[in-house]
């Protein structure tokens, strides 16, 4: 790839790693260095993406899961607490749009649940277009999403909520 | 009626990514959602940011790293050329063929890892030692001996404040070393640009990768403590297994 090719593919692409990244990470300094690290994993599959949304779908599975190993990596998580964290009067979902909440609340999840979570329930994103982001099937999405709400429930059962 | 939009649509947007029939109904949607329409500015402005202050920062050291060679820093980082190499690899050879000489305290800690710092001075190659006057335009290159210790993260620390990482250069974090016992010579030679006062080269041993950012973080403290501190610390508070360090002084 010529280094016209990369420059002119960053300019595109770029500013959408970057949000992408800040919206998981939460800080500029680590979202910097996550998009370039998300960039030049992705740099191939864009240049031969066939168009905008399949570019997208690349980024978004890779900056998703890079971001959410850094987290998971504890460099950039809030402070750890015993219990889940209280939500009183909201629903998970509501809740959930708290960003230091859902980090918190996945970083008790298994690896396996976290980006479909993610995608799901704080981007927003319906089943299918988490099945087709991750490469996963419809089935495995709705899987993981009832073994996360199971997990969430047996969350309250213990703290007596 | 349909919910609001979605993350993935809302970038998809600003993408241009959407199909025209889903654009069309998501403009529809912003037009009357001023939940959606705060999220798109929202994102518009992370955009701009990107723009205007990311990408030209970053973009220089993507083509650098795509192109294996370091990019031009507040140090110039330079693959020696080959003469300059020629001179230089017949001092390093030497020195790993003959028994290793004890090293100055200053820099390591007795029995841990080690850092040695040669500089090249116009033709002439030698060993550098703490606090050794240098002036711009020499080149250094670092050996290292991370005694068991697979990851390293090589910063410094100047008068003004800068900081650099010199390995992996420009990195985010320890790269792990192509061996952890007997000496290593760092890729690539340090050309001393023109600021003058002290600078001080920590190389950190890890037995996990270590984050620039934490790192970074120490070294702002310290260097909000003036050029004294500076000369004076020789290691870190940082979650190193083994640390050394090294002073130049540019006049």
């Amino acid at each position: 790839m010529t280094a016209d090719r990369l420059a002119q593919l960053y300019r595109q692409y770029g500013p959408a790693i970057y949000a992408r990244c800040q919206r998981l990470l939460g800080d500029g300094a680590a979202a910097e260095d996550a998009t370039q690290e998300t960039f030049m994993r992705v740099q191939r599959h864009l240049d031969k993406a066939p168009d905008a949304q399949a570019g997208l779908t690349w980024i978004y599975r890779v900056a998703t899961n890079y971001c959410l190993n850094q987290l998971r990596d504890a460099r950039l998580r809030p402070e750890p607490v015993a219990e889940l964290p209280d939500v009183p009067g909201r629903s998970l979902e509501e809740a959930l749009a708290d960003r230091d909440f859902a980090v918190r609340l996945l970083s008790r999840m298994p690896e396996k649940l976290s980006a479909v979570v993610w995608l799901h329930l704080v981007d927003g994103l319906d089943q299918g277009e988490v099945a087709r982001v991750l490469e996963l099937s419809r089935r495995t999405v709705v899987n993981r999403l009832a073994e996360f709400h199971e997990r969430v429930e047996r969350f309250q059962r213990k703290a007596g909520v | 009626m349909r919910g609001h939009l979605s993350q993935w649509e809302l970038d998809a947007l600003a993408l241009r990514a959407l199909p025209p029939e889903a654009t069309t109904e998501a403009e529809a949607h912003l037009e009357a959602c001023t939940r959606c329409q705060q999220a798109r500015a929202s994102l518009q402005a992370t955009h701009r940011h990107f723009e205007t202050d990311v990408l030209p920062r970053t973009l220089p050291r993507l083509r650098a790293r795509r192109e294996g060679t370091p990019p031009r820093p507040r140090w110039v980082w330079l693959l020696a050329p080959a003469a300059a190499l020629g001179v230089a690899l017949a001092v390093l050879p030497h020195w790993r063929s003959s028994s290793p000489e004890p090293l100055p305290p200053e820099y390591s800690i007795k029995g841990g890892p080690l850092l040695r710092v040669f500089a090249r001075q116009g033709e002439r190659v030698e060993e550098a030692h703490e606090g050794a006057v240098l002036s711009p335009g020499d080149a250094l290159r670092f050996v290292v001996e991370p005694a068991g210790l697979p990851y390293l993260l090589v910063v410094s620390l100047d008068g003004s404040g800068g900081v650099s990482v010199y390995f992996p250069y420009g990195g985010v974090r320890s790269e792990r070393l192509s061996q952890a016992a007997g000496p290593v010579e760092l890729p690539g030679s340090i050309v001393l640009d023109a600021a003058p006062g002290p600078e001080r080269v920590f190389a950190l041993f890890s037995r996990v990768p270590l984050e620039r950012t934490d790192v970074e973080e120490v070294l702002r403290a310290l260097a909000a403590r003036g050029p004294r501190a500076l000369r004076e610390t020789r290691r870190l508070p940082v979650p190193a297994d083994g640390q050394a360090s090294f002073l130049l002084e540019k006049p």
